[in-house]
Parts: structure tokens; sequence; C-alpha cells
């Protein structure tokens, strides 16, 4: 919070010093290309931190310079208001966009294609629309911004425009600064387990995307006060090309990377484009294709990573500690699946499973491979649907709902391979969980950098020694410490029945008892129902009050671990080889 | 009755030219998951070739096999040095052939000049058909057109080749580790791609203007063309670029050709709202 905020007033001052002491031609080119650096970071904000590659951001740059530019033209005394104008006329058409394209979550690749798609047809409309557009050669003799009764001077704009672009930078920086930018990660790192943690994320992608088209709309109503016109070309391949060029070679991710890439680039055209005119476009493509292959991530993250700092710092974060009790409360029905049918194509993966568990326990649910263990896992937190049967979960019938929906509902799940947020330290990925107990978008940019943590995984964390590396990067942990960064993530949020999926799976036999020893423990504290899949026995032993085993889609049996492993049918499915 | 057969063939003839640059896209990003931002180039530096050949006074249709000739190698050298170290990160590959298409286009203009070029045609004329005189080329080109996309999707249906394709397609590790040498395969794909680009743009190069810009006059539609197609299925490019085709012909016949291009783009729109959404956090 304290840093974006000294390092943006500073730059705000820097850029006023500049724009003075410069001499108009220089505090003209800076004015110019600070609003591209805008445009750059509203770019940054949606592919850098939340991972949607917008090859068509121009899309509410082009359509909010249009707009500004007929304001001005129109009223020459409202230019002030008009900025804002532009800046809602973008944040719309992002929405648009954003509702179209992400509602049936397209692979990036395909978001990419039909943003480019987009603008590309908007440079067509642009030309033909002459009315209202000007035609292809644009709109010209656009007014300079009119305020305080007369319109100011090119050196007065160029100083307000650099001023204003490093404010809406900055604010862009607090903004991935507080709860949303590490949620925002979270969404790109891992999405699955971002749904599963409670958060709509089809939803916030489209919130991101408003906001950043928003940015984006006021890059352009400054821009085209700069340019002093605008034509269809704005939306065309040329300046879409650049100003993912600038961002990329600059570093997605960090607000810095990308203005100083567009500052850079477009200072060396300037300078080079004269002496070099034929090359220098060439050199643009050259500079992309070696920037895509041999520093994808960018300058800034590069030189960070060489002089031995992470791109961005890993932060650790105050967990206090909630109430105790998370549970459902005993004697009350924790889940009902019945009549359970799933098929995948022709395979038919669960048959009329039922399973039901009526008071908080701790239950292992076994079989052998191609049981449909993890698919029924899956349907018990809303990762997949059914075709047949109704899921009931915690007293609510919970039958085709979402993965988020379930999960804000009280079910957490871990998955089979851990599923952590790589780019985020220990105590964020907690702090991440926590969050999504209540993750509106307005909530976490204004929510307090801290997290209220239930007891249960504040215990886990303590129990298991990443409490002591809070503030290191979660990428970099060992599979098992993943593994319990994961548990504890899981009971992190609005958790009232947890779901594991193989929590062993990797560990040492003598790790396995431990965990079984911790899991018991906060089963029995915190009255935490539990439903486990494994295949370990000694740790089923260790810890489970019931086991159901599933064969081939169908229960198969039922019961203490000594009733199952004694079971004829059991045994006859498992060989009679673990006895 | 007589415009509706001459709209009629002027769909079909659309429908050509965006099935055989749509192909090479849809083999490309099909198997490899690879989505080449300068196809449009490809078919553009297609387009050049034929306008060398007729410069040097060589026959037309001779044009055809070198360009895809010229191209498979352009491909090939490309694969080998780009996009086989990046060919996993479905991102970081749009963002290199972005940055290719740049350097194609400026290439040709450094080589070619800004200038437009013209290829005559080989076939002048027009044939009397179905009551209408329509050019004698455009009924050569969808010919052309419908036995190349017929032999590309019987050699992926019917060959040993097209077996080990779909292996790929399906699970990629797994058939690594059968032995198929995924590598090599990657390579004849985009070296393919690349080469019925090339096949297209000569094929076209009569048919307007020879130019660095050209490429970016197929980009759009074919993107849209694998968008409604559908990405895994080859059959898929031949169900896109048809139902693109007779959209954008459709509304170019009552409005016009930026009408025609907005309603391609809702159609692409439409068809993802109906599309089985990918699970979240899974890759093309």
């Amino acid at each position: 919070m304290k840093r974006p905020l000294s390092y943006g007033a500073t730059a705000a001052v820097a850029a006023a010093v500049a724009s003075v002491t410069l001499g108009d031609f220089r505090a003209g080119q800076l004015s110019l290309f600070l609003s591209l650096a805008v445009l750059a970071v509203s770019l940054d904000l949606v592919w850098g931190y939340a991972g949607i590659l917008s090859l068509g951001q121009l899309l509410p740059f082009g359509i909010a310079a249009y707009t500004t530019a007929r304001m001005a033209a129109a009223a020459p005394a409202l230019t002030l208001p008009a900025l804002l104008v532009g800046t809602l006329v973008g944040a719309t058409v992002a929405a648009g966009v954003g509702i179209a394209a992400f509602r049936r979550r397209p692979t990036p690749v395909v978001i990419g294609l039909l943003t480019l798609v987009l603008s590309l047809t908007l440079e067509q409309v642009a030309e033909q629309w002459r009315d209202v557009t000007g035609g292809f050669n644009g709109l010209t003799d656009i007014p300079r911004i009119t305020a305080f009764g007369s319109e100011w001077s090119d050196s007065a704009q160029d100083l307000f425009i650099s001023v204003v672009a490093v404010l809406v930078i900055t604010c862009v920086g607090l903004l991935v600064s507080r709860p949303i930018g590490a949620v925002l990660i979270g969404i790109r790192d891992n999405e699955r387990r971002m749904e599963a943690l409670g958060y709509d994320t089809v939803a916030l992608k489209v919130w991101v995307f408003t906001v950043g088209g928003a940015v984006a709309g006021l890059a352009g109503a400054l821009y085209v006060h700069r340019t002093g016109f605008v034509s269809p070309q704005i939306f065309g391949f040329a300046l879409a090309t650049n100003v993912v060029l600038w961002t990329l070679v600059g570093g997605r991710g960090t607000i810095i990377g990308p203005v100083i890439g567009t500052l850079a680039i477009n200072f060396a055209t300037a300078t080079l484009a004269d002496v070099w005119l034929q090359y220098w476009t060439l050199a643009t493509g050259v500079i992309f294709v070696a920037a895509v292959a041999l520093v994808p991530e960018g300058l800034v993250p590069s030189l960070l990573r060489m002089a031995g700092r992470p791109p961005r710092r890993s932060r650790d974060l105050p967990l206090s500690a909630t109430a105790p009790t998370i549970a459902a409360g005993s004697g009350s029905a924790v889940f009902e699946a019945t009549g359970v049918d799933k098929t995948f194509g022709f395979f038919k993966v669960l048959d009329n499973v039922t399973l039901t568990m009526d008071e908080p326990e701790l239950r292992c649910l076994i079989g052998p491979n191609g049981a449909g263990k993890s698919t029924l896992l899956d349907i018990l937190c809303g990762q997949q649907d059914c075709q047949n049967g109704s899921i009931t979960m915690l007293r609510r019938d919970c039958t085709g709902l979402k993965a988020w929906e379930f999960a804000r509902h009280g079910v957490s799940r871990k998955f089979q391979s851990p599923q952590v947020i790589g780019s985020l330290s220990v105590a964020e990925n907690i702090a991440v969980a926590a969050w999504g107990a209540d993750p509106s978008p307005w909530r976490l940019t204004f929510a307090a950098w801290e997290a209220p943590v239930p007891q249960a995984s504040l215990r886990i964390l303590e129990r298991t020694g990443l409490d002591a590396r809070a503030g290191s990067g979660a990428g970099g942990l060992s599979h098992g410490d993943k593994q319990w960064l994961e548990i504890a993530m899981a009971m992190a949020g609005h958790c009232r029945v947890l779901l594991l999926d193989e929590p062993t799976a990797g560990m040492t036999a003598a790790e396995s008892l431990a965990a079984a020893e911790l899991l018991r423990e906060v089963h029995t504290d915190y009255g935490l129902p539990v439903l486990i899949v494994e295949h370990d026995m000694a740790f089923i032993r260790a810890v489970a009050d019931r086991v159901t085993v599933l064969a081939r889609g169908s229960l198969l049996a039922d019961g203490t671990v000594a009733e199952v492993e004694n079971a004829p049918e059991v045994v006859a499915v498992y060989g009679g080889v673990d006895r | 009755m007589d415009a509706l057969t001459l709209e009629l063939l002027n769909g079909v003839s659309l429908f050509a030219i965006l099935a055989i640059v749509a192909l090479g896209l849809g083999i490309v990003f099909g198997l490899m998951g690879v989505i080449n931002l300068a196809h449009g180039e490809f078919v553009m530096l297609g387009a050049y070739v034929a306008y060398v050949v007729h410069t040097v006074g060589l026959n037309h249709w001779l044009s055809v096999p070198l360009a895809a000739v010229v191209l498979f190698v352009l491909g090939v050298v490309i694969e080998v040095g780009l996009i086989r170290r990046i060919h996993r990160q479905p991102e970081l590959t749009i963002l290199a052939t972005f940055g290719l298409s740049v350097c194609l286009r400026q290439i040709a203009e450094l080589v070619f000049s800004k200038d437009f070029q013209s290829v005559p045609n080989p076939v002048p004329g027009a044939t009397r058909a179905f009551g209408v005189l329509f050019p004698t080329y455009r009924y050569l080109l969808i010919a052309i057109a419908a036995v190349i996309v017929a032999a590309t999707l019987l050699a992926f249906t019917r060959s040993r080749f097209g077996l080990v394709v779909r292996a790929i397609v399906a699970d990629r590790d797994l058939a690594e580790s059968a032995g198929i040498r995924t590598g090599m395969t990657n390579l004849c794909a985009f070296g393919v791609g690349a080469a019925t680009a090339g096949i297209a743009g000569a094929l076209v190069a009569p048919l307007g203007a020879v130019e660095p810009q050209a490429g970016l006059a197929y980009l759009p539609g074919a993107f849209l063309v694998v968008i409604v197609g559908g990405y895994n299925r080859l059959w898929g490019v031949a169900v896109g670029a048809l139902a693109v085709a007779a959209v954008q012909t459709g509304v170019i016949h009552f409005y016009d050709a930026v009408w025609a291009q907005i309603a391609s783009l809702a159609l692409a729109v439409l068809v993802l709202q109906f599309r089985r959404p990918t699970p979240a956090g899974a890759v093309a």
C-alpha cells in the first residue's frame, strides 16, 4: 500500500517537472507516450495479472477516443467531463465483450483471437460509418482540453495529461497491491483452485476486464486530446501489435515494466524512425519474436531475477484466528448423494451410487483404480455435473450448482495433485482461501491486507511448520508441503465439510501416520466432517471412523475398517493382496 | 433467379478460398495447439511466388507447386527456429507469430515495395453454366479447393499418418511414450500448414492485388472459421468455412462487406455461447 503510493507520488512530481523543463517538443512526446503507457498498463491488468490475453485492448481505447473527440467538438466547454464519459464508455464496451466472451470459458487462445478480430472489424466499421467517424481520414482538429473558461495551451495540456496518466497508473498499482490483486493472480495461476475456494472466476474476469476497459478508455480520451485527431487505424493491427509488444518487453505482471517498455520503445521509435524508417518496423517485429523466444517474462522481471529478487515480492500477511468452531454441528446430516449416475462417452463411471454421511465423521472412500472415487468427489463439490441423482450438502439441495457455489456453501476440497497458487506466498495462499468466503471484487479492493482464518487451518500451518515460512513463495515448496498448504487452504475459507483426494500421496509411511494423527485431531477438536479418498490401508486404519468401498462405479461395502477388510466381496475385488 | 445463381456461385468460391486458407490454420492449431497469426502472411508470400513466376515469364500453374515448396521450407525453418521452443505455451505462440507476421510483412515490403502488383488471370473468360456467365478461373478454383480439402481430410482419416496425428491430438504425452516422434510430426504439420497457405496465395493471386498487407485481409475470416468450426476435428474447418462463407455471402448480397464481417463475428460469438465449456484451467 505504502510503496505504490509513494512511488506514484514521486513519479507524478517527476512527470510534472519533466513536462515543464524539457521544452514543448519533449513534453509533448512524454504526454503522448504516457497516455499510451496507460493503455499498456490496462492490458497488463487483464493479461499480466488476471491472465486474460486480450489482443483487443484497442476496442475500449478507440471507442472512447472517438466518443471524446465527438464530444469535444460538440461541446468544447465540457472536455473534462468528457474524459470521464470516455472512461465509462471504455468500461461499458469491455463489460459487453467480457460477458459475451468469457461465459463459456473459452481457451486463452480463442479469447485472444476473438478480441483481435473484434478490433479489426471495428477498424472497418470506423472506415465505413462516415457520418459518425469521419470515414477513412477520421476526425481532425479536435480541440484541446478546455476548462476554467479557456482552451488550454499545448504545454498546459501536456502537463495535465502526463500527471493524470501517472496518477491513473498509480491507481492500478494500488489496486493490484490490494487483496484483489492476489485474487487475480490466483485466477491467472490456477482457476480451478480459485473456483473451489468460492470465487466465481467468470464474474471476476468480467469485472477485471471492465476495470481494464475503463483504464483503456481514459487512456483513449487523453490520447485523442494529445494527438488532435483520430482515425480508424486506432483499431488496427499495427497499434494492437505494439501495445502487446510494449507490455511484453517491459514485463507483464509488474506495473513499472509496461510503463518502461512503452516509454523506451516509443522514444526509440521516435528517434530511430527518422534515420531508419525502412527498417524500424522490421526491427520491432524482430524484437517481438526475440522477446517471446528469449525473455518471455519481460525485461523488468528478468533483470530483477538476475539481481536475485523475485519479480513480485512475496509478501507476508497477518493471519488472525477466528472462532474455533467451523463444523456443521453434530447430529445433523452432512451430505446425501442419491442415485448418482455419471457417464463419459460410452463409459459408465458411476452407476446409481448413493452415499450419505449422517453426522460428522472421518470417512474414507476406497476402491481399485477406475472405481469412480475421484469422480464422485468431483460431483460432491460441483466440479462435475452428474447425469442423474441429487446432491444435498449440509441440508441444502445443491444439485446442478457450480463449484464456487458449493464452496461458498461450505464444501471444501483438496485436489489429488496439490493445487496451490505458485506465484503467491504461503500466507497469501491462505488469505486468498479465507477471502473466498466473501469474495466481492469491490470488498476485496478496499479490504485490509489481513485475513481472519479459522483456527483449524492455523493449527495445520503450525503443526507442519508452514507458519514459519509464511512469506516464502508457495511455488517453491516441496510436494508434501504443498499438500499441507492445500489442506490448510481448504480449511481456511467457509469450511463446513472437507473432501480430500489422496492427501498422503507421495508421503513416507511415517509421514502418512503423522498426517492421520493431525487429521483426527482437527476432526475431534473442531467437529469437522471429512471424506477422504485413499489407497494407503495403514493410513486408513489410523484415521477412519468408517469406510465405504466403491468398485466399478457401484457401492460395494460400507462399515468400520475391520468389517470392510473382512468382507468377502472386498477381498475378492482387491484379490486379498493387502491383508 | 440468375442473380441468385450468381450469388450462390460467389458464395461457393468464397467458401473454397476460405476453406484452403483455414485448412492450414486448422491443421496447425488442431495438431499443435498453435495459432499461427502469421498464416495470412504465408498466403501473401504464396501470392508473391505467383507474381515472381509471372515476372520471369513462366506459366501461372507452375506457381502453385512452387509456392507449396517455398512455403513448406519456410514453415520448416520457422518451426525449427522458433515454434519448437514454445509450442507448449499457446499464449507465447500467439505472440511469437504475431511478431513474425510483422517481420514477414515488412520483409515483403522491403523486397517488393508497397506497390500493388497484379498477376494476370491465366484462364480469362467466363463459362456459361446454370444459365449464368461465371469466371472460368473461379470454377477451376472451386474444383482445386475441393480436391485439396478432400485429399487432406482423406489423408488425415484414412492413412497411417492420419492415425498418428489423431493419436497426438488425443493425448500428446501418451503418443510420445508410445514411440511416436511428435517432434517430427509437428515439423510436418507446420510445413504442410504453411504449404497449403502458399497454395492458397498462389491460387488467389490473379483475383486481387498482390501487396505486403494482403495477408491481413484473410486473417479475420480464417480465425472465425477456426472458432466456429471448432478444433480437434479437421472437418470442423470445412463446416466452419461453409458457415462463415454462407453468412458473409448472404449479408454481402443484402448489405455490404462490413456488415458481412460483423455478422460472421456475431456467428462466432454465438457459437461460443453454445460450445461445451472447457473445464477451468484447461489449456488448448
